[in-house]
């Protein structure tokens, strides 16, 4: 078949057999459509944007699942469409960014307490704060390691980078990250001592 | 900042910020919900909702496949969209059944409601003619139902295990996803001839496992209808359709295709009254404008 790369397929060659347990989309979407959305909420895509982008990205994954051989891989290639959709479409999807505003309603987690939306919600702000202090690519490895927690050769992949890079900018955006998150923790406390004491 | 030095492993990363900001970052249930349903929507609705994407997809793999398109030479259009998405199947090396249903629905509705009034001059052409109105599809302003241009991810080529594609393959141009893709791949559709599907792959060939195929199925086959220009089968189909999934996913759709083909009947009156109501119950609709072109008397 002209269109396999030997190459590639050859990793899977081996999983391919047993791989027949294909995954429905109902499947993949309730297992990854909150990954996808922290994503690029991470990413800085605006919550308006968030979900045009991610319906683009489900089309995509929905016309692609019947190639999708093995699902070992699936987060990485999910994440990858989701970041070519994003790279290709990077204004559409930023175009009402604004990132320090939050949200007015901050909704419906199953057992949260007000307080705890508060927290989480400041906890985003001050995220996104940080995070739009880096550049993209900075940012885009950051947010698919840390906050995904994906390991550093799936970040490559999903990125479409060396290994190597993706280390480099890990190394470097996580001196970033410690760095903003000291100077914005100070100027919390420096705001608000009171709300401090209160744990 | 002396105790981040060791760069390579950062002891001291402090992680509970991106802990408690990632349940803040998820979408809420009602997003989720909504998301889902937008995305049902545009695979099943092809051009109606999401369909730029889909059609350019099916476009691209129209003006890809010389085999296609002379496959396809006496079907309509959308036939070459079928034709796609058969090569797209047999090049995974075994047909997902379940799968292959809804990936047909995309390429032929794409196409179907795209160019459904250029479609059935296409019909009756030669195949350069339906590459031509293929094409067509690219750019007419029904794509400006969207608020913006849907990604053109190269879904035709690039099978998804290779990892290494490099990014430069996909440049940021959607339009031209066509012509890019004719250029990447001449091969692999010379050598996969899509005809066979073509002919014969009715949606209910397999057994439709879950509802949502089945609602795919039934609306596609409806589309399909309308699209030849018979109103009374898609009529039927999509009363089927209300009788089975009364509360289904894909009922907006169904309630839009019904009042579209009653627009292709002598019932006028009733079709703009039909289309008035869908109006009324769904306001936001983004195949409200469509259908209202569609069914504006001339």
């Amino acid at each position: 078949m002209l269109l396999a790369p030997t190459a590639s397929t050859a990793d899977f060659g081996a999983r391919q057999a047993s791989a027949a347990g294909e995954l429905s989309f109902d499947e993949v979407y309730e297992a990854h459509v909150d990954g996808l959305w922290r994503c690029a909420r991470a990413f800085g895509v605006p919550e308006q944007g968030v979900a045009d982008l991610l319906q683009d990205v489900f089309v995509v994954v929905h016309r692609r699942l019947p190639e999708l051989e093995c699902s070992v891989g699936i987060r990485t290639w999910l994440t990858r469409i989701l970041w070519r959709v994003l790279s290709q479409q990077r204004r559409t999807f930023y175009r009402k960014a604004n990132h320090s505003e939050l949200p007015d309603e901050i909704v419906d987690h199953a057992g949260s307490t007000p307080f705890d939306s508060t927290e989480r919600a400041q906890a985003s702000k001050l995220l996104s704060e940080i995070l739009d202090s880096f550049d993209e690519d900075r940012r885009a490895v950051f947010v698919l390691a840390e906050f995904e927690q994906l390991t550093a050769p799936e970040v490559a992949e999903a990125l479409g980078v060396n290994v190597n890079t993706v280390y480099s900018r890990l190394r470097l955006a996580r001196r970033d990250y410690m760095k903003q998150l000291a100077r914005l923790q100070a100027r919390e406390n420096s705001l608000a001592p009171a709300q401090q004491r209160r744990t | 900042m002396k105790r981040h030095e060791h760069m390579g492993d950062h002891p001291k990363m402090d992680r509970a910020l991106l802990n408690q900001a990632r349940s803040e970052m998820s979408p809420t249930s009602a997003q989720r919900a909504s998301l889902k349903r937008g995305v049902l929507a545009a695979v099943a609705g092809g051009a109606m909702v999401g369909g730029a994407a889909t059609a350019k997809a099916a476009v691209s793999a129209a003006s890809t496949s010389k085999a296609a398109l002379s496959a396809a030479a006496t079907k309509s259009a959308s036939t070459a969209g079928l034709g796609f998405s058969a090569s797209a199947s047999s090049l995974t090396g075994g047909v997902i059944a379940k799968w292959s249903v809804a990936v047909v629905l995309v390429g032929a509705s794409a196409l179907g409601v795209g160019a459904l009034v250029q479609q059935k001059r296409a019909e009756r052409s030669s195949p350069v003619h339906v590459a031509q109105s293929s094409r067509a599809v690219e750019v007419p302003r029904e794509m400006g139902l969207r608020r913006y241009d849907p990604p053109s991810i190269p879904i035709a080529g690039a099978p998804i295990v290779n990892l290494e594609i490099p990014q430069e393959q996909h440049p940021p141009a959607p339009v031209r996803a066509a012509s890019r893709e004719r250029e990447d791949a001449p091969s692999r559709t010379a050598d996969a001839p899509v005809a066979p599907l073509v002919a014969g792959a009715p949606a209910t060939t397999e057994p439709v496992t879950d509802s949502l195929a089945a609602e795919t199925a039934l609306l596609r086959d409806a589309h399909t209808a309308i699209n030849r220009g018979d109103a009374a089968a898609a009529i039927s189909l999509l009363e089927a359709h209300a009788q089975r999934f009364p509360g289904g996913v894909l009922m907006e759709e169904r309630v839009a295709f019904h009042a579209l083909a009653m627009c292709h009947t002598s019932a006028q009156e009733e079709a703009r009254a039909e289309v008035e109501r869908f109006a009324a119950q769904y306001p936001h609709s983004p195949q409200l404008a469509r259908l209202r072109r569609a069914c504006s008397p001339h």
